[in-house]
Formats: C-alpha cells, structure tokens, sequence
C-alpha cells in the first residue's frame, strides 16, 4: 500500500501545495523545525483520522486561518481511492473517504495504515504502561476496526462507571449494570490483546535479535489488569463486587484491561529499569518493526505505511542493519537533518526539501 | 457591519435548536426572511400550538394532546406487553413498522453518569407503578444499542425481573451506537423477532 500523492492546506506551517511520493523510500531533508515532521504528521492523520501530536485541532490549522485540509491518493493492490481529513472553527475533525464522511480505518480495502517511529517511541520501554497500552490499540489495533470499536466502547464505560463511583452513592443494582457492561467489553479487550501480544511477540525477539546479535533475547509479555482466576463475564463482575468498596472509596474502578501492561525483558532483566539507553532504542524499534511485519501479515501481504522522524541520529551499527532491513519493504518517509549517514544500502526513491514551509521535490 | 437587530435574534434563537450551528442558523434565518409573512405566521404557530397543546401521557409517558394518549386508550393494543424506549421519537420508528400491537413506556432519556442523569431524572418510577399495577407479563426494552442504552436495559432487567415479569432485550440487528429511530423498518422488526431473555 502507499500514498501516492498528498495535498495540504493551513496545515501547521505547511505552504499550501502537494507532493507525489516514491513507492519506496522518501528522504525528507532540511534544517530543523522547518516542516519536516509536519508532513509525516499528514500521511499519519490521512491513516488514522487525528493526530499523533495533539487532540486540539486548532493547534493545526496555520495561525491566521480557520480551518485545515488533507488531501490523500491511496494506492492497495485492490485499488486506489481518495481519503482527505478536515477541521475549521465550524466543522469538527472530520475524515472522508471519495468525499463522504465516514470513521477512518473502518473498511479495511479503504484504509491506509501506518506505522510510526519518533524519538518520543523511547518511551515504549521507559515510560509509563499507558505508552505500552497505546501501542497495542493504535500501532497493532490498527488491524481490527472491531478492535478498536471494542476500546472505544470499554473507555466509555469505564468512564461512566468511574463518574458513578464519584457521584456520591450508586445504588447495588445500578453499578450491578455497569459492571456487567464492563465484563463482556473487559473480556473481549483482553483475549484480543493476549492474542496480539502472542503474535508480535516472536517477530519483535527475531527484530531484536537481528540487531542485538548475541545478546539475551527479548521477551515480551502480556500482563493482564484482570485477575487471572476470572474466566468469564459472571468471575469478572464477582471480582468487581469485591473490590466494590475500594473503587467506591477511591473513585476509580481499579481492575480492568485500563490496567494491563507489557512487559519487555532482555533475558531475565527488565528492560524499563535494567537496560540501557541503547538496549532500550533497541526495544523500542524491535516493537515497531514486529508491529510492522505483524500488520502486514493481517493486511495480506500489504505493508503499511513507515514514517520514521528523526531516527537516524543515535544508531549504533546493529540499529543501523535492522532499521535498513526495515526500510527495504514497502513505502517509507524518512526525515534526515542536512548531513546525517544513511544506513548502508538503503534506495532512496525520491528526495524532498522543506525549508520555511514550501517543500520541493529535488533532482535525485 | 452589524447585523439588525430582530433577525441578529432569529439566528441566536435558531442556533439554540439541537444539530443546527451558527451556520445553519443564518441559513435559515434567511431562507425565513425570504418566505411570505403569512408562510411564516404558519410555521410560528405551528410550534407555539404544538407545544402548549402537548404533554405528557400519564400512563407511557410519551408525548401526547390528549390524557392518555392514543394508544394507551385502545381497545385493541395488548396491555400485557410493554416495550420501553428512549424517546418519543422511538415509539414514532416503532410505530412505522406496524407490527407491534403492545403499550410504550418512555424513559425520556437512558442512563448517564457522565452526563449526571441517573435512574432518578428518568420516567422509571412511572414504569414500576405501572408494573405494580399487575397484567404487564413482558417487558421489552428497546433503548438505544449504545453503552448508556444497554446500562439502561441491564438495570431495568435487574429491577424488575425479581418481581417475576418476562424481561427481553431487542436483539442487535441494530446498528451498534446507533439511534434506534435511524434504523429502517424492516430491520426494526428483525429487532424485535429476535428479541432475548436478558
Ligand atoms: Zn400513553
């Protein structure tokens, strides 16, 4: 799959205009803070219908203006097809698909998926479990519009039955619905996670391995905010009542899938708190590039979309293979500061230039 | 330029309504300005004279010109079968199918914590009189296949099945997080065909 050609308006400091891409690799060149990120931040919001930066929309149009378009040409092996993404004071973000509102990501034969790697992705080993939890919702649930609609549906609950909790004292049979409401969505949530886990998790230890050579392999673990004991729906609403008292204490509901974690191991070490700086890149780009491989295999053999910003600083010769190897499939932007190493052997396709806002395409 | 008064009002009160935004409110504030007085005398009228004629049933709680209502008064509705909904409009897309030939209840609303509505800002109460009253074997419960809808109908179900009423829940041909008055009709019988114990 690919984008073949992307138009903008108003969009961050983008000058009004359109670009065609390259099948394989584009290399997005110029000085910092001129635009490059902008333009990987568009093919992601053509993909997913917001943004990876920020929920506001208004942060997004251009100062002065009111109002933001993307324009995309999408290409699948089933055929191509226009999606474009909007917002203006007036009209809420919204994402369409040949001109007709609709959720982005839904038909699977009408989307475009993408992978995303930035700096802030050191975060997938070092931060909090919520980074590890977006990561399994929006890089690996990108694959199922069921899936997705599922986590939707749990966060609404999950909401409601936390403002109940808050709202002085529900009576048994009120959070009794809720709870039940919780279980079915709470269980569903964590099948599909456990099952995503188990499919990375080989192609992330081979990612690993391949770039960390003979170092201990890299385990990665799904660990579940819901007993293990509860089976089913009747177990999990019995595990609530139990904690009844304590979430009505607190105000939250304190199990649950909003609780689940991955845990990432080098060997026996844990990888948040016992590897180093560049063991942890190293993770980091494992999960990202088992994301990768996994939604192409979901996706019949079509590779999503890699947007890679600022990656090339910090490589160490291993990074440098692996992320070669990733680049070699599919379609790939790639942002370069003036001067940085490419890995080795990695075909450019096309070289663009954002400086100031206006991007060019340059002679290759 | 500011615009006169009067109609900088008309597009203030339009943009009130539900669904309709400063846009569409100065859209039709002109299309108005365009018609004959006596056209929009008409309208006018029509609203101020449907709401002062209307209330609520009380027995099902929809809306209604007369106490009871239409269909709660006929002889030929079943009165052991009561179907819940969210809204008036419901019993409205109900009502289309024309296969349906029990009593409403309307909640005017579904559960919401988020938005701070519990059992108690719904017509509830009014639904267990009239259960308590006897006859009702059935309790449908139609709200809307969405998470506060669902809620609704799990604690519904909670409340009333001890008293030992048959409780079913309209299966979910719906179109899930959808209204129910969106869906079309033939769908809406499906729903209801397949209704479950719940
Ligand atoms: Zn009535």
């Amino acid at each position: 799959m690919r984008v073949v050609r992307i138009g903008w308006r108003h969009f961050r400091n983008l000058v009004a205009g359109g670009v065609e891409l390259d099948a394989g690799v584009n290399l997005i060149e110029g000085p910092n803070a001129q635009g490059k990120t902008n333009l990987l931040e568009a093919v992601a919001m053509l993909a997913w219908g917001r943004s990876p930066r920020t929920q506001h929309d208004a942060q997004i149009w251009t100062a002065g203006e009111s109002g933001y378009r993307l324009d995309g040409e999408v290409e699948r092996r089933s055929g191509s097809f226009r999606i474009a993404v909007e917002a203006s004071a007036q009209q809420r973000r919204r994402w369409l698909r040949g001109g007709v509102a609709r959720r982005a990501g839904v038909d699977p034969l009408g989307s475009l998926r993408a992978v995303l790697f930035w700096p802030d992705h050191l975060e997938l080993v070092k931060g909090g479990p919520a980074v590890r939890r977006d990561f399994l919702d929006e890089d690996l649930g990108q694959s199922s519009p069921r899936y997705q609609s599922a986590v939707r549906r749990y966060d609404r609950i999950l909401s409601s039955r936390n403002a109940l909790l808050r709202g002085g004292e529900p009576s048994g049979a009120l959070l009794d619905a809720w709870d039940a409401q919780l279980a079915e969505a709470g269980l569903a949530i964590r099948a599909a996670r456990e099952r995503m886990v188990a499919a990375i998790a080989p192609l992330a230890r081979e990612s690993y391995a391949a770039m960390a050579g003979a170092s201990p392999a890299l385990e990665v673990r799904y660990v579940s905010g819901v007993p293990a004991q509860v089976s089913d729906a009747a177990d999990f609403c019995a595990a609530l009542r139990e904690r009844r008292a304590v979430d009505l204490a607190r105000g939250v509901t304190t199990l649950g899938p909003h609780r689940d974690d991955v845990a990432l191991a080098i060997g026996t070490r844990d990888a948040r708190s016992a590897a180093s700086q560049g063991e942890q890149r190293t993770v980091a780009l494992s999960l990202k590039w088992a994301a990768h491989r996994w939604l192409t295999e979901q996706d019949h053999g079509e590779t999503p979309v890699l947007l890679l910003d600022d990656v090339l600083s910090e490589l160490d010769e291993g990074r440098r293979r692996g992320l070669a190897q990733l680049i070699g499939k599919g379609q790939v932007l790639l942002t370069r500061v003036p001067n940085e190493a490419l890995p080795a052997g990695v075909p450019v396709g096309r070289r663009l230039r954002v400086e100031g806002g206006v991007v060019e395409v340059l002679a290759p | 330029m500011a615009l006169p008064d009067p109609i900088a009002r008309l597009m203030e009160e339009l943009a009130r309504l539900p669904g309709i935004g400063p846009k569409s409110a100065q859209r039709l504030a002109y299309h108005l300005l365009k018609q004959d007085p006596e056209s929009v005398r008409r309208l006018a009228t029509a609203m101020v004279e449907a709401r002062r004629q209307s209330r609520f049933c009380s027995v099902c709680q929809d809306l209604t010109d007369q106490d009871p209502c239409r269909i709660c008064r006929s002889p030929g509705r079943d009165a052991s079968v009561i179907l819940v909904v969210e809204d008036p409009k419901d019993v409205q897309a109900v009502e289309r199918t024309g296969e349906y030939r029990g009593l409403y209840h309307v909640l005017h609303g579904a559960i919401a914590p988020m938005d701070g509505v519990g059992p108690e800002s719904l017509r509830i109460a009014e639904l267990g009189q009239r259960l308590l009253q006897g006859g009702v074997k059935e309790l449908i419960l139609a709200t809307d296949p969405d998470v506060e809808g669902d809620a609704t109908a799990l604690y519904l179900a909670r409340l009333y099945q001890p008293a030992g009423v048959r409780v079913t829940r309209i299966a979910r041909g719906l179109p899930v997080g959808g209204d129910l008055d969106y869906a079309d009709e033939s769908t809406l019988v499906k729903a209801l065909e397949g209704r479950q114990e719940i």
